[in-house]
């Protein structure tokens, strides 16, 4: 099909979809279609795009069998809210626009992240505006930003209903609600407690067979309260309390790692155990890019990715760990722990089961570089050619670890020999290991992955944690 | 049968139903073009799912079968209305449409497309993205469009006509161009 043809045919097209198509035009339209396969996919594909247009705006008006359940019509709102706000922008800043508010939504599915939807009774496109209704998120993140300032991270599976820009239900599951200034007063409703936030930053876990209630703040005032008495106590920052239908519970301190985390870090409580992170003096984290990282930037993030395109963006994370608190004792066990945590940037769908690969630098004259200095070029055994390797005369396997689609957060991270031999191996007191993702993107403008660094404001910085004979 | 599963599954139904109506819904008008048309279409075949629905084994595709009883609909559609048949494509050709929707769906390149769509939207200008609004979100007719920005019909024609080829061809340049 040269451009004459294909202009003819669009025009044809066009006619289709106005209903407008003479006798004589519907018999060349035919005949051209006839004759060439191209001509089919291009006309296809042309009112597939009428055919979007037309079903943004009656998304989800639904049913004639309502005789068969409760199986309500609604009308959502969808793209052209979104667009309403937005002047020209990428396609992923699409997710961050603040539609203009309608009276009857209060909130924004800001971002999914290899989000799977249950059938709920809200729009889950990214940049929907949501009204009251239920989510139910089977699989991965979603962010949704409420018009109060309050913003809900679910994490499945998980199951929240929206009530207004205040108030919200977790029915199971777990969130994480960040509540700015202004917002003070927003409520999660679970079915055990209501969890009134007073600014801050908390998470609440629903189990979902007993209701459970489990609160932990990060940082802030919670107050966590029991509906049917209106008992209430008060949660801050590092405090957490479990609420299990009998009675508010105690206020316990200490973040539980191991209801959050896909694989729950280790408690080293015995004596012989020593936590080294790289927020300790004569320790430092950095990562670096290689190519254009299209202002995907962080201060407080360790940032990974594979770029399908050779060119980029890459990125790879540095960790250095001072060891002279180890002493001379001999190291029996260690063990490297990385809290993830969602980026926002890249879609988790174009990137499958991903593995990550952690190194040592075997060169001890590299352990002397510094986040303030470092760049994808300077960076110690840095192979510059893609977006996983490293320099095999300077840098060893030490061990692999897995994140499944869609799972950002958790803590995640390597044990075993050839991380103890590696750090026994060290003669200058500092270790310097290398984390990649090995998994590239399967399609342009995958996830960035990312850990927590030491200048994270409330997770834990990457550690070390080495037992000691 | 025991009351309990019927209800159970009912609410497989209902569940893979609302699911994929979206999608379905998007065949449909892509192929018959007129969206009252293809609102009558979908009625109707998702009450023909419903009666079949027993003959549907859970757990394979729903949607490609859904889809198939939908592509009869509108054959039975066209069949029963009354419009000249001269001035729009043959069954046959349909059938050749259907298809090469098939493949669309398998290779996922329309999941590509809206994605790509909903950018490209918003490199229109506001006044052609409001024309847009006019013809699809309050499907207002061209002879309405051309009274409110007082154009005459034939420019609201070919405007809209231009929108939806420069639409087309932003979409094809951001799936085939670039990557993030």
């Amino acid at each position: 099909m040269n451009d004459t043809e294909r202009d003819e045919l669009l025009e044809l097209a066009n006619a289709y979809v106005e209903q407008t198509l003479t006798a004589d035009e519907a018999r060349k339209l035919e005949a051209i279609l006839d004759a060439d396969e191209e001509a089919r996919r291009c006309f296809v594909d042309f009112t597939h795009d009428h055919a979007v247009l037309h079903w943004e705006q009656v998304q989800g008006e639904t049913a004639g069998i309502d005789d068969l359940a409760d199986f309500r019509p609604r009308r959502l709102p969808t793209m052209w809210q979104t667009l309403a706000a937005a002047a020209v922008i990428s396609l992923l800043a699409l997710a961050l626009i603040k539609p203009q508010p309608k009276e009857t939504t209060f909130a924004t599915m800001e971002m999914t992240a290899a989000a799977r939807w249950e059938s709920g009774s809200l729009p889950t496109m990214d940049g929907a505006r949501l009204g009251a209704g239920t989510l139910k998120l089977v699989r991965g993140l979603a962010t949704i930003q409420f018009d109060s300032g309050a913003e809900v991270i679910l994490e499945a599976p998980a199951e929240l209903e929206l009530i207004d820009e205040m108030n919200c239900v977790l029915a199971l599951g777990t969130a994480v609600a960040e509540v700015s200034e202004g917002a003070e007063g927003f409520t999660i409703q679970t079915p055990t407690a209501n969890v009134i936030d007073h600014g801050t930053r908390f998470a609440v876990n629903v189990n979902p067979q007993t209701g459970a209630t489990q609160t932990q703040v990060f940082d802030g005032l919670v107050e966590v309260e029991l509906p049917a008495t209106g008992e209430s106590i008060e949660l801050r920052e590092g405090q957490r309390n479990f609420v299990a239908g009998q009675g508010l519970g105690a206020v316990s301190e200490g973040l539980e790692e191991a209801t959050w985390a896909p694989t729950p870090a280790p408690r080293h409580r015995d004596a012989g155990w020593v936590v080294l992170t790289t927020g300790d003096p004569g320790s430092d984290d950095a990562y670096v890019w290689g190519g254009d990282p299209n202002d995907h930037i962080s201060d407080e993030l360790l940032l990974l990715k594979n770029s399908k395109d050779p060119a980029g963006p890459h990125r790879k994370s540095y960790l250095r760990f001072d060891l002279s608190q180890l002493g001379d004792r001999e190291i029996q066990t260690a063990e490297l722990s990385l809290r993830f945590v969602p980026t926002g940037w890249g879609l988790a769908s174009h990137v499958g089961d991903s593995e990550f690969q952690v190194y040592g630098i075997t060169d001890d004259s590299f352990d002397d570089w510094s986040s303030e200095t470092m760049d994808w070029e300077s960076a110690p055994a840095n192979d510059l050619s893609n977006g996983t390797g490293l320099l095999p005369e300077t840098a060893t396997l030490l061990g692999s670890f897995q994140l499944p689609q869609g799972i950002q957060s958790g803590t995640f991270g390597i044990r075993g020999d050839a991380l103890k031999q590696f750090l026994k191996a060290d003669s200058n007191q500092r270790a310097t290991l290398v984390v990649v993702r090995t998994t590239m993107e399967n399609r342009g403008g995958g996830i960035v992955h990312a850990f927590a660094s030491a200048r994270h404001s409330g997770l834990p910085a990457p550690s070390l944690s080495v037992k000691l004979r | 049968m025991p009351e309990n599963s019927d209800n159970e599954r009912t609410e497989a139904f209902l569940r893979l139903l609302s699911e994929h109506e979206r999608k379905l819904g998007i065949y449909v008008t892509g192929l018959v073009a007129c969206p009252q048309d293809a609102q009558d279409i979908l009625q109707e075949g998702k009450i023909v799912m419903w009666r079949q629905f027993g003959q549907f084994e859970l757990g394979t595709n729903f949607a490609a079968w859904a889809r198939k009883i939908l592509f009869y609909q509108i054959l039975a559609y066209r069949r029963k209305s009354k419009r000249d048949r001269a001035e729009t494509l043959s069954d046959k050709m349909l059938e050749l449409l259907s298809e090469e929707s098939e493949s669309a769906i398998r290779e996922q390149r329309w999941e590509k497309r809206e994605e790509a769509l909903v950018h490209c939207v918003t490199k229109l200008t506001e006044e052609h993205r409001e024309i847009l609004h006019m013809r699809y979100r309050d499907e207002s007719s061209i002879e309405r469009i051309s009274h409110r920005t007082e154009r005459t019909e034939g420019a609201v024609y070919r405007l809209l006509s231009r929108l939806r080829k420069n639409l087309y061809e932003c979409v094809e340049k951001e799936i085939h161009g670039t990557t993030a």
